[in-house]
Formats: C-alpha cells, sequence, structure tokens
C-alpha cells in the first residue's frame, strides 16, 4: 500500500538522478587530496566499479517493480529480519541526511555567515526541505530537471572561462603512483557519490513509466551525473595541478581564478550558488528517504507528521557525527568507503540471493 | 531552553491535533516517539552536551577488530 501515492516521469527520474550525483561533485576534496593530478582516472575507474552496484539495483527494480526497499525487506526476509534490515537501512539513510547537511551547514558557516551559529542556518535550511518533503515526492523532483541543466551550464562556462589557466602540464606525471592509491581513490568514488544512489530503491515504486524502462532512465541519469563530476575533476587538474591536493574544495578555487578584462569577477559565487542548489535537492531526497523508511517501517497510512520530528532528530544528529570536518575526510578517504559498500552493495546482493532462492516475488493465483 | 519548548509546541500543535481529530492512533504513538527522541537530543544540544559520535565507534569498529581501512 502506497503511503505517498504522487508519481514521476522518466524524464524527472532521470534529471533526480543526475541532480542527486552531481550535488556530490563539488565536494570531491575527499579523493583528490588522495589521488592529486590522476583523480580523473580514478573516476572513470570508480564510475565502471560502481556499475555492477547499478546493475543490482535495476535487477531489485524489475523484480520487485511495486515495491520499496523496506517492503522487499519484508517480503524476502520476513517480517522480523526484514524490519531488522530495513531499520539498518533507516539509519545509513539518516547518517547521510546529517553528513550532508553537516557538510552544507559547514560551507555557508564558513565561507559566508560567519556570526551566524549553525543551528541557525541548518534549521532555516531543513525547515525548507520539510515544506517540500511533506508535500511528497513530486514536489521534491519537480525541479530536478532545471537544477541539473543550470549545474550542466556551470560547469561548461566556467570550463570555457578557465581555459586560459588550463595547462596539459598539470596532468603529469601520470600513472606514478603507489597501485593502492588507485584502488583506494576507485573504492571512495564507486561508493560515496555513485553508491548513494541506491537511496531511489525507496522511491523507484512512484514511477509511472513501464518497469522494464526504469533500467533506462536510471541508467542515463548515472552516466549524466558521472559525466558532470568527471568534468568538474578534470577541469580542477588541468587548473590547480599538484596543487589539488591542498584545498578542501577545488572547485571553489578553480572558480576563484576566473577573471575576465578584470569586469568579470568573482565567479567563485557560481560555486556557492549551484552547491546550495544541488545540496537543497540531495538533502530533500535524503530527508524524504528517511521519513518513508520509518513510515513503511511502523506500517503507517500517512508520513506528513513525521516530518518535522525527523527534520529535527537529523538536525541534532548531524552536530554529534563527526566532531570535525578534518576527523570527517579522514573517515570518508579511509574507513567509510568499506562501511559504506555494505550498505550499497553486500546487503542488495544478499536481498537479490535470498530472494532467488525463496524463488521471489511468488506469482499469484491465475498468474502464468 | 524556552525556544526548544515554543518550537515543539508549535510542532505539536501542528502535527498531533490533526492526528487526533482523525482518530489515527498509530501514527499518532510513532509521531509522539519521535517527538520525544528530538526534544530529548534538543534539549541536550541546549545544554551543551555532546553525544559520543556513532560514526567514530563504527570507524574504530571497521579499523581495529575488522582490520579494514587505507592507511
Amino acid at each position: 500500500m502506497k503511503i505517498d501515492k504522487g508519481k514521476i516521469s522518466g524524464i524527472q527520474f532521470m534529471f533526480t538522478v543526475a541532480c542527486f550525483l552531481q550535488s556530490s561533485s563539488l565536494l570531491t576534496s575527499f579523493f583528490t587530496s588522495i589521488t592529486k593530478q590522476d583523480s580523473w582516472i580514478v573516476t572513470i575507474l570508480g564510475f565502471i566499479v560502481s556499475i555492477p552496484s547499478l546493475l543490482i539495483y535495476t535487477y531489485i527494480m524489475k523484480i520487485f517493480p511495486d515495491k520499496n526497499l523496506v517492503e522487499v525487506n519484508d517480503i524476502v526476509f520476513g517480517p522480523i529480519i526484514g524490519k531488522l534490515f530495513s531499520i539498518v537501512y533507516l539509519w545509513f539513510f539518516m547518517t547521510l541526511s546529517s553528513l550532508n547537511i553537516k557538510d552544507l551547514g559547514d560551507f555557508v558557516h564558513k565561507t559566508t555567515m560567519q556570526k551566524t551559529p549553525a543551528i541557525i542556518i541548518l534549521g532555516i535550511f531543513m525547515l525548507l526541505c520539510a515544506w517540500a518533503v511533506r508535500n511528497g515526492i513530486e514536489v521534491v523532483t519537480r525541479y530536478s530537471m532545471f537544477f541539473t541543466l543550470i549545474a550542466i551550464f556551470i560547469v561548461i562556462s566556467t570550463s570555457f572561462l578557465t581555459m586560459n589557466q588550463m595547462k596539459i602540464d598539470n596532468f603529469l606525471p601520470m600513472l606514478n603512483q603507489p597501485r593502492m592509491i588507485y584502488i583506494q581513490g576507485a573504492h571512495i568514488i564507486s561508493t560515496i557519490p555513485f553508491g548513494e544512489v541506491m537511496v531511489f530503491l525507496m522511491i523507484h515504486p512512484n514511477l509511472e513509466i513501464e518497469p522494464k524502462q526504469r533500467r533506462k532512465y536510471y541508467t542515463y541519469g548515472f552516466i549524466i551525473g558521472g559525466l558532470t563530476l568527471l568534468t568538474i575533476v578534470i577541469r580542477d587538474t588541468a587548473v590547480l595541478g599538484n596543487t589539488i591536493k591542498i584545498f578542501a574544495l577545488p572547485p571553489f578555487e578553480t572558480l576563484r581564478l576566473i577573471s575576465i578584462y578584470s569586469g568579470l569577477s568573482r565567479i567563485e559565487v557560481l560555486f556557492a550558488v549551484s552547491l546550495i542548489m544541488l545540496m537543497f535537492f540531495k538533502i530533500c531526497i535524503l530527508y524524504y528517504v528517511t521519513v518513508m523508511s520509518i513510515a513503511y517501517i511502523f506500517n503507517l497510512k500517512s508520513f506528513k507528521s513525521l516530518v518535522i520530528s525527523v527534520g529535527i532528530i537529523i538536525i541534532m544528529y548531524s552536530f554529534s557525527i563527526y566532531p570535525s570536518i578534518i576527523v570527517h575526510m579522514n573517515s570518508a578517504s579511509k574507513t567509510a568507503p568499506f562501511q559504506w559498500f555494505m550498505f550499497e552493495t553486500i546487503l542488495p546482493f544478499i536481498t537479490i540471493i535470498v530472494a532467488k532462492i525463496r524463488k521471489l516475488p511468488k506469482l499469484k493465483k491465475g498468474m502464468i | 531552553m524556552v525556544y526548544v519548548l515554543i518550537v515543539f509546541t508549535i510542532v505539536g500543535l501542528m502535527d498531533l491535533g490533526d492526528l487526533i481529530k482523525a482518530n489515527k492512533n498509530k501514527e499518532l504513538k510513532v509521531t509522539i516517539f519521535l517527538m520525544i527522541v528530538a526534544f530529548i537530543l534538543s534539549t541536550l544540544y541546549v545544554l551543551d552536551y555532546r553525544l559520543p559520535s556513532i560514526m567514530l565507534a563504527l570507524d574504530k569498529f571497521v579499523r581495529d577488530v575488522l582490520g579494514l581501512g587505507y592507511e
């Protein structure tokens, strides 16, 4: 039984996936600090490595077209173990929400509003997200195409504007770092931006397209998001070279270097605008998925009354999740890929295996 | 602390009233539970008490117990 009866089209879904991935492309420092001038190589590697995970998600969408992840867990693992799995996923979604809102809050607090308490920044932001989430998936994803196209326009135009700063030498030396660096980089990228698209397993029953077409739109959105990330990494490496490793926000630093005829400068404000716009979208999706997970775990008929309380919990959780940005970056580059790999690949894969063993979904009587 | 009470009073009036009128008992219980959790976390924040980090504990478990993690 659907709690949110809103419907989204295939194109909207495609741009939603793309926008979701694009929001992570602005926070590339967690792998560029490790892979430096070879970041573009590990981005391609990470994209290829995350394809099996994408196939797992599309397979789950195909065999359970009308069921979201929580309902699938109940069907595959039974009511008790299924609920345990769902609670684990709920913690994952809530943690992702808190991490992303913390990143956004830290950026705004440190760059533009140093004297404003972080709680105020996060509170106002979450209020807007809560309004979108309360109105359902249609409102949450309504501006996905607009945001995606604006982000693509900003990336392409800033790439042209920084062409005079780009040097081919900044990509050298190529492939001369220890092998483990490339494995680590590909692992980080395959789990932290690309693997997070598994949250769409909570949304896919709201698609108004045929189950067979869902893989197509999901894949196209994945490719658009991946290409945007690759373009940003190539641009930043070409401009910053080996210094990319020392910056917390490489795209921000790249845009700061743009200055045309001394009249067109301060372009880095575009970075702030696109970051806030895309992060708003991503946090709305994660917030929506968290609320829906709770609603489905408790078999509720409506979700609107949960929204504000869950939003407050996400904000409070974000304050305790990591003590500082440095600890966060350290965890994201060293241990988080292993943790996220479990939620994004291993658990969904176990779901498919158990479903196959139990021959699920069972056909209803009369169906051939 | 006053702000916390004001916020939760507003949230309660917004969310609980409709649930009580519509007689949605299950939704009411879950909403009240979540509001209590949110209230406790907010109160701890206002009193400057920082909860221990679950992610750091998980990092320690992954690194030290499972032996996974990059150098």
